[in-house]
């Protein structure tokens, strides 16, 4: 296929169809279950598979699970009511807080934070991680930084040391984990089975945490890129408010995007230069359509390389041994 | 490090820049030395090209990038500045070696077309 601008454009309604149909056979002739859970954060993936599964199920088949924690943003719930109020879906609210505090998921992160900053008040202070900016633009590697938000609207930023950015990374991903827990608890009460969210540009870069959103039943939108995921989610009616809010992993209590977060580029060229990536397009193809230098693709390229080869346990089951 | 190198139609080096040359090949071998102690957990040698991507044959990732700048001050007692966290310093052992030259610490010691290792 030839590599253009519009090379990641679909037919929503025969892309819709046909996921309808996967989560169809898969839920009630492979599992043999009633229906989906779906963890519903008000963002767009999961406001799709939602969607998705309502119509290929029946909105009565799908429960909604709203799972947030003192460090959620305040629009999730709201947004995520709405969507799932317009699809008839039900909707089930269980807050993680006492389960996250009882873990030690915000004691953990926030001594290593007081231990960077010192003046740091949890209670008062937002704080968030993110990587160096526009991956286009300037050629940093992908070294965490961590910044201290004040209510005077100051901030602190400073750079994480490998073993300060694992003990945060480590305690963060038990926010993943325990909705995960909460999922299947729903699930195995309803004969259900749980639906992941995580879309192709997430998956194949590493942007989901094992055994956390990647501990699902089935994947219905791991073949579609993020830019895919909002062709779909504006066919299927999505709300405005979910389709103009900018993804971000919602587990941090300081504002912080996908991009700034992990992929450092805006999804529109990064799904069309990871597709290029992945297709062996010929760099002066991808030059010409996107019109980026060649040391722009290259350190891209790279990136995804690297991103991919770091990542890959997270998309392997256990090895075993044979008999 | 036990290298002996041969010179073939280059000027004879003095004892101090011989010293030194020793010294820059201690250095070599000391990144190799973390490396495959601590990313490749004893891998052989021979897996560790110095021309290869740390990142991108996925000896490393990007958090233990960190550790490897950790080892770089601790070891060669320099600050590595954050808008020197780029590949072209500390993607390679070759960059590495390169970056510690111009950090004041080592010069690049990679053998020349002139000389062979034997």
């Amino acid at each position: 296929m030839r590599f253009t601008r519009d090379v990641l454009r679909l037919d929503p309604e025969a892309e819709a169809d046909r996921i309808c149909q996967f989560i169809g056979e898969q839920t009630l002739e492979r599992y043999k279950r009633k229906g989906v859970v779906v963890g519903i954060s008000g963002g767009v993936d999961s406001a799709l598979v939602t969607a998705l599964c309502a119509r290929a199920l029946g909105a009565d088949k799908v429960l909604g699970l709203i799972l947030p924690e003192k460090e959620s943003s305040p629009v999730s719930e709201p947004y995520a009511r709405e969507h799932a109020d317009a699809l008839g879906v039900k909707v089930e609210r269980v807050d993680l807080t006492p389960i996250l505090s009882v873990l030690g998921v915000y004691e953990r992160k926030n001594e290593v934070i007081k231990k960077l900053c010192p003046d740091y008040d949890p209670c008062r202070d937002k704080t968030k991680i993110s990587l160096p900016a526009n991956l286009l633009h300037q050629p940093g590697l992908n070294v965490f930084s961590l910044t201290v938000q004040k209510p005077d609207g100051t901030e602190r930023r400073c750079r994480l040391g490998a073993d300060d950015s694992r003990r945060i990374v480590a305690a963060q991903n038990m926010k993943q984990r325990s909705r995960m827990i909460q999922l299947y608890y729903h699930a195995e009460r309803l004969h259900h089975i749980v639906g992941g969210t995580t879309n192709r540009s997430e998956s194949e870069q590493g942007f989901f945490v094992k055994h956390g959103d990647g501990g699902v039943d089935i994947e219905p939108l791991a073949h579609l890129y993020k830019t895919q995921i909002y062709q779909l989610a504006r066919h299927l009616g999505v709300t405005e408010n979910i389709l103009n809010r900018k993804p971000s992993p919602d587990t941090w209590s300081g504002e912080v995007t996908d991009e700034e977060f992990y992929f450092r580029m805006p999804f529109d060229t990064l799904d069309l230069l990871l597709y290029a990536w992945a297709n062996g397009v010929p760099e002066d193809e991808v030059r010409e359509v996107l019109g980026l230098r060649d040391e722009q693709i290259d350190r891209a390229f790279s990136d995804f390389e690297s991103k991919k080869k770091a990542t890959w346990h997270l998309r392997v089951a256990a090895p075993t041994l044979p008999m | 490090v036990g290298l002996l190198t041969v010179h073939l139609g280059r000027r004879k080096r003095t004892p101090a820049q011989n010293r030194r040359r020793e010294e820059l090949f201690m250095v070599r071998e000391r990144l190799r030395e973390f490396i495959l102690e601590d990313f490749m957990f004893g891998g052989s040698p021979e897996q560790l090209e110095d021309d290869a991507s740390l990142l991108g044959t996925g000896i490393i990732d990007s958090t233990a990038v960190m550790e490897l700048v950790a080892f770089l001050e601790e070891e060669f007692q320099i600050t590595v500045e954050d808008k020197e966290l780029v590949p072209e310093n500390l993607d390679s052992v070759n960059h590495l070696c390169r970056y510690l030259e111009k950090k004041g610490v080592a010069a690049s010691v990679e053998p020349t077309a002139s000389e062979v290792q034997v």
